[in-house]
């Protein structure tokens, strides 16, 4: 309680400094207001996930096509524990939603503006039209953070519950004025067992803690609230993921395998495991935050299944081969209790011609393929810190393009000699920072040419070289090396 | 070749060849394949305990040159002393792994060196059928030659060491040992140093793959003595022997664990005396040659008496002296079964160093067994050189089988070659069909003309000859070459069975059957090391029984106190004492040993009978070595000379420090039946069911792992306590406090719901 009040006041000195500091270039034309706005804490799922719709009035003489959006500089970047993992913006049109380019704005180095707090991170988001002096439109805005939940107490006994914590502002971030808003806090099944309360705030119901409306609030206007709750599930964060899709024509395959390094950030254990409290919550049907095991939903046709570790295969897990919807049963040697880890390997093949489709044929030999895979697969309610996915194409072809539903990825060629390779095949690694299973939605495309001439240039190569060594044994083998006769 | 009859045509004769290769490759195929069981029941996984040091020691070598491999000093093992691991082993198989996996990775090949470490033993097995059918080809015929190689391919005395998995230096060193011999035979026969340097090549591949060339470097000598002692000494022996011994020893020496072991240590001196005396006889020859034979004899008797003499001086002079090595006491309990059991009790701790019981020599070599002795005879019939070399390998194989089980290893491949040639000897009898004619014939040539005229009318009448009876009738034959094939068969069988039910088990993993009949795994042992590898600081040094240090080093990647290499008793006695000591007694052995965790391995839930209580006495009985005063074997005996771990255990029993781990919190498991501890059968007292009984109490260490079936149990060992009281002091105050804190406390709040929410003042 009291750490609680104390954290609370440093983040007002902290604002209180802030505000006082050097002023800078940037500030974001006071061209906007918002007129109300809904905003969304979702608290269910192991990362923090927010969403706000609002609806924006241009309230400037002339018509504006950038707005910008605001996010907890702290959130942003590998320097602190928790990280930004999904920022996406939509605009509401007549027929449908439009996803909006977003691209982080200004840095902090230069906005300091007297009003503009240096712990704010801007993202300047293009409307899909300019808006005219005096029209609005309705925006809608995700984000997805991962760390930002943490263990209240952090250290609890193995039957013990175990309790996160949520620290935020009961006022959505803004740049803008804000007519009007109310924020939404949605738990877990078991709801709070502490928030703050703010005068009359907040309204609850089962699962839901409701702040406001606040009519009239300031452009960065905040006041700190928190909430704790009991989660019962494991926090599953994948510190690396190597996934890697191997691309084989002659084969007619597309094999997957994915190497995982993960662990349980949920509160860790204050005394040591006891395998017989573990059987004895286990027998009665007690949820835990340890990671028992985690459904893997494959892509129809999925087959040829393994999952092992550095020391062989896994063999508590199963796989069930359904062929529309086959479901591999990853279940670790031990349970994973918050702190521990764990590393293991997945593999499993597909039909190539489910993934690959031919977009032109030449006369010259030489075939444009396109290939369409899932970005991610893997476990639910799990964040990455790293995930490198690696595409390795057959020997011989050569990328056209790249393309990802997901466009924030650092792209790097390699060469890579496997299977009596001589030329050696193309692998494009893609790395990603800071995702979540939600991005599982996302595709990655790759346009690449391929001849039929570079799919005969194995197989010529190597009778080629069986050849040379029988030859070469018919040839020594007639040699007289004798001294004497 | 002998089974098919002689009068062949010339297409056929042609593609003899083709057959005989193609025979050759199934029988390879089939060697292969029945060590496969364990890989298509669990999976491709390193067996046991030696094989996970060799794949530890595989992978380094593969991660580093080879020059840092042979300078490798291992501190992750024996800690505090660590381990010349580069200096101490036999790199042979490791090199050979090494090479493949290399030579693969440049055919850019992706494998993984797991697979090349399976895959070896069954792959060289192939092999060792080929090699063993030349040896057998030289021995006899070709024939002969490929039933041993058959033999050899499946016999389940070969087998035990070499499934896929079994990664150990028996892997490659059976395949070394018969090409040895075949290259020695060869070049014996041939009298050509060309063959005695091969010999010596792959003499010393087999110093560098397994201790057991000592087996080489002294039957090949033995051969060479016993056959100048039968008067056959030639220049042929002569130039084979010492081209072998000159260039062998010399290489061998290069090995760093041999070193100048060839001209130390008592048991290459027999090769060595035997290089003198073939260069004493090759110049008594000499001289023979040019003195009259009187003057030769009192030369030769006086030379022979006095050179015998000073050299036998020498040998009791240099050993008195040290500068060579005496025998060696594993040397020794080769000759005293019973010598290990009262001197070195770590060599009569291990299973497979018993001497064999008569069954297993049913079991590992089914009917060869006694075709073994057949073959020896049918060898004595003809005794030419290369027979006498069998004949002194099936004595010595026989004898060295009979004193320790794993040796039956050694004996099975001249089983396999002595069985071929009595059954390929059988064959040949009775699948040649003109044979009663022919030997007829032959034996009494003379009156064959004057009764030809004679027999041949009678033969038409068919009265005045005998009907054919004895070895010659058709019936004998069918009834031969029938029973022969249906034994051929059962020894198929026999040993297909075998190897599936015996030996294709990793004993990492364990199967047990489920009662709906599938098979479940039971895979403790890689759950807890697993643990340990994932979730322990990377330099913890793990205390276990000397059994499961190489697993640990290979799976777990953590230090250990020891293993299997049992090469410091001392030490491995210092963790018997811990083990076996009360906690107070035990405590500061772990703080001086900078113990972070101490495993052990209980099967008393599921009835797993290879656990550390059952291994107890050992750990006592070696302690007691070293600390005769402070252990003592009769205190864990039961006044009645019981083994007891129920209530009647003695009170040391109770309360040494594996009995404590064992059964820590075991009986809470069950309910008001009482704990049974299933693989011994007693019922351990438990709090619930007798108020007599206290649940067992650790004050220096803290449970920090169990595997799913209990079978695998992690410790940790506590730091000193911060106010520098006894741990037991400390665990009482804390009880204390807890039992009073109980009634204070008000009940835990659940804080289920938004009832009891709490407000947070902001």
């Amino acid at each position: 309680m009291a750490s609680i009040i104390y954290k609370t006041l440093q983040l007002y000195l902290l604002l209180l400094l802030v505000v006082r500091l050097e002023a800078a270039a940037f500030v974001p034309a006071s061209a906007f207001q918002i007129q109300n706005l809904f905003r969304t804490v979702d608290l269910t799922k192991s990362y923090l996930r927010e969403s706000a719709s609002f609806i924006i009035e241009n309230i400037s003489e002339e018509p504006q096509i950038e707005y910008y959006v605001a996010v907890p500089s702290g959130i942003v970047g590998n320097a602190t524990d928790s990280h930004l993992a999904i920022m996406e913006v939509k605009e509401k049109r007549v027929d449908a939603a439009v996803s909006l380019a977003v691209e982080i704005g200004p840095s902090n180095a230069d906005l300091a503006d007297w009003w503009v707090p240096s712990d704010v991170q801007f993202y300047k988001v293009q409307l899909s039209k300019p808006l005219a002096a005096g029209e609005t439109s309705t925006i809608q805005m995700a984000t997805a953070t991962i760390g930002a939940l943490e263990a209240q107490p952090k250290l609890i006994k193995q039957p013990e519950a175990q309790n996160l914590l949520w620290t935020g502002s009961k006022l959505a971030l803004s740049p803008y004025k804000v007519a009007r808003q109310r924020t939404k806090v949605k738990l877990p099944d078991r709801g709070a067992n502490a928030y703050s309360k703010v005068k009359n705030d907040p309204q609850v119901e089962d699962t839901t803690l409701t702040y406001g409306p606040y009519v009239d609030s300031e452009p960065f206007a905040a006041e700190t609230i928190q909430v704790r709750y009991e989660y019962h599930f494991p926090v599953v964060e994948v510190t690396k993921l190597e996934r890697e899709l191997w691309v084989s024509h002659s084969g007619g395959n597309l094999a997957t395998e994915e190497r995982y390094w993960m662990t349980n950030a949920a509160a860790k254990l204050s005394e040591a495991f006891s395998r017989l409290r573990w059987q004895a919550s286990g027998m009665a049907g007690e949820r835990s935050t340890a990671i028992q095991g985690f459904l893997v939903r494959l892509r129809p046709g999925a087959r040829d299944v393994y999952f092992t570790d550095e020391i062989g295969n896994v063999s508590t897990s199963n796989f069930r081969a359904d062929i529309r919807d086959p479901v591999l049963d990853f279940r670790p040697r031990y349970p994973i209790f918050g702190g521990w880890n764990y590393s293991f390997t997945l593999g499993w093949n597909h039909d190539l011609g489910r993934s690959l489709k031919v977009l032109s044929t030449e006369d010259s030999g030489s075939d444009t393929y396109m290939l369409r895979v899932p970005l991610l697969e893997g476990p639910d309610n799990a964040a990455y810190d790293v995930a490198e996915v690696s595409i390795i194409l057959p020997e011989g072809a050569n990328v056209v393009d790249i393309f990802s539903t997901y466009g924030d990825y650092n792209k790097e060629e390699s060469l890579l000699k496997s299977h009596l390779d001589t030329v050696g095949r193309t692998v494009v690694k893609l790395t990603l920072n800071n995702i979540v299973d939600e991005h599982r939605r996302n595709e990655l495309y790759i346009t690449y040419t391929y001849s039929s001439a570079s799919s005969l240039h194995k197989p010529i190569i190597v009778s080629a070289a069986i050849a040379a060594i029988f030859f070469a044994w018919i040839i020594l083998g007639r040699i007289d090396v004798s001294i004497s006769k | 070749m002998v089974l098919l009859p002689s009068s062949i045509p010339q297409s056929a004769a042609q593609a003899l060849p083709l057959l005989k290769a193609l025979i050759l490759l199934t029988i390879a195929g089939a060697a292969i394949a029945s060590r496969l069981f364990s890989v298509a029941r669990f999976e491709s996984i390193i067996h046991e305990f030696d094989p996970w040091f060799n794949f530890r020691a595989t992978k380094y070598l593969v991660s580093h040159d080879f020059y840092s491999f042979l300078d490798w000093f291992d501190d992750r093992t024996w800690y505090p002393l660590g381990r010349v691991t580069g200096g101490t082993l036999y790199p042979g198989l490791m090199v050979t792994s090494a090479l493949i996996f290399h030579t693969l990775k440049a055919l850019t090949l992706p494998v993984d060196i797991r697979n090349v470490c399976v895959m070896l033993a069954p792959v060289f097995s192939g092999l060792t059928a080929y090699v063993t059918y030349l040896f057998t080809t030289e021995m006899k015929d070709e024939g002969a030659g490929l039933l041993a190689a058959a033999f050899i391919g499946i016999a389940p005395g070969y087998i035990s060491r070499s499934v896929a998995g079994s990664y150990d230096n028996e892997a490659i060193a059976i395949f070394l040992l018969m090409l040895t011999f075949y290259l020695w035979i060869k070049a014996l026969k041939l009298g050509s140093a060309f063959w005695g340097a091969l010999t010596a090549l792959f003499y010393f591949y087999m110093v560098a793959a397994w201790g057991g060339y000592v087996f080489i470097t002294n039957i090949i000598p033995l051969h060479a003595l016993v056959l100048i002692i039968m008067g056959r000494y030639s220049n042929r022996l002569y130039v084979a022997y010492s081209s072998w011994y000159s260039l062998g020893t010399l290489a061998s020496m290069q090995i760093p664990f041999v070193g100048f072991l060839p001209i130390r240590s008592s048991e290459h001196m027999g090769a060595l005396g035997v290089f003198g005396l073939l260069q004493l006889v090759g110049f008594s020859q000499y001289i023979r040659a040019r003195l009259p034979s009187r003057q030769f004899k009192v030369l030769i008797m006086v030379a022979t008496v006095g050179l015998l003499s000073l050299g036998a001086l020498a040998v009791v002079g240099l050993t008195f002296t040290g500068v060579i090595a005496p025998w060696t006491g594993r040397f020794y309990s080769l000759w005293d079964t019973g010598y290990a059991k009262i001197h070195i009790p770590i060599i009569a701790s291990v299973s497979e160093h018993q001497p064999t019981a008569w069954p297993s020599f049913l079991f590992d070599t089914h009917m060869l067994i006694w075709l073994f002795p057949a073959g020896v005879y049918l060898l004595f019939q003809k005794l030419r050189d290369e027979h006498v070399f069998v004949i002194i390998y099936a004595i010595l194989g026989s004898y060295f089988a009979g004193v320790m089980v794993r040796l039956i290893l050694t004996l099975t491949p001249v089983v396999c070659v002595c069985g071929a040639i009595a059954l390929s000897t059988i064959f040949d009898q009775y699948t040649n069909l003109a044979t009663p004619e022919t030997s007829g014939e032959e034996s009494r040539d003379g009156e064959s003309n004057k009764e030809e005229s004679s027999s041949s009318l009678l033969n038409i009448s068919g009265l005045a000859r005998a009907p054919i009876v004895g070895i010659f009738s058709p019936w004998s034959r069918v009834v031969v070459m029938g029973s022969f094939l249906v034994y051929l068969c059962m020894f198929v069988q026999h040993c297909t069975w075998v190897t599936s039910n015996a030996y294709s088990s990793p004993s990492v993993v364990l199967a047990s059957q489920l009662p709906d009949g599938s098979t479940h795994i039971i895979d403790d042992f890689r759950e807890a090391y697993y643990w340990l590898r994932k979730n322990t600081p990377e330099d913890a040094k793990i205390m276990s029984w000397w059994d499961y240090g190489y697993q640990i080093g290979g799976m777990a990647d953590r230090t250990t106190l020891v293993d299997n290499n049992t090469w410091n008793n001392t030490h491995i006695a210092t963790v018997g004492k811990a083990m076996s000591s009360r906690e107070e007694v035990s405590y500061p052995i772990l703080r001086k040993h900078d113990v972070d965790y101490i495993l052990v391995i209980f099967g008393g839930l599921i009835g797993y009978s290879g656990d550390d209580i059952n291994k107890f006495l050992w750990m006592v009985r070696i302690a007691e070595g070293i600390w005769p005063e402070e252990v003592q074997e009769r205190n864990f005996f039961t006044p009645r000379g019981e083994y007891r771990v129920d209530e009647q255990a003695t009170p040391t029993m109770r309360n040494s420090m594996m009995y404590k781990m064992c059964y820590y919190r075991f009986t809470e498991l069950f309910g008001r039946q009482g704990a049974v501890d299933r693989v011994r059968n007693q019922r351990i007292p438990s709090p619930t069911t007798d108020s007599s009984a206290t649940p067992i109490q650790l004050n220096t260490v803290e449970e920090a792992f169990t595997s799913e079936n209990w079978i695998v149990r992690i410790y940790k060992v506590k730091d000193l306590d911060i106010f520098g009281r006894e741990h037991a002091a400390a665990m009482a105050f804390e009880e204390g406090k807890k039992r009073g804190g109980r009634t204070i406390r008000a009940p835990p709040s659940g804080g289920r719901g938004k009832s009891k929410a709490r407000v947070l003042r902001v």
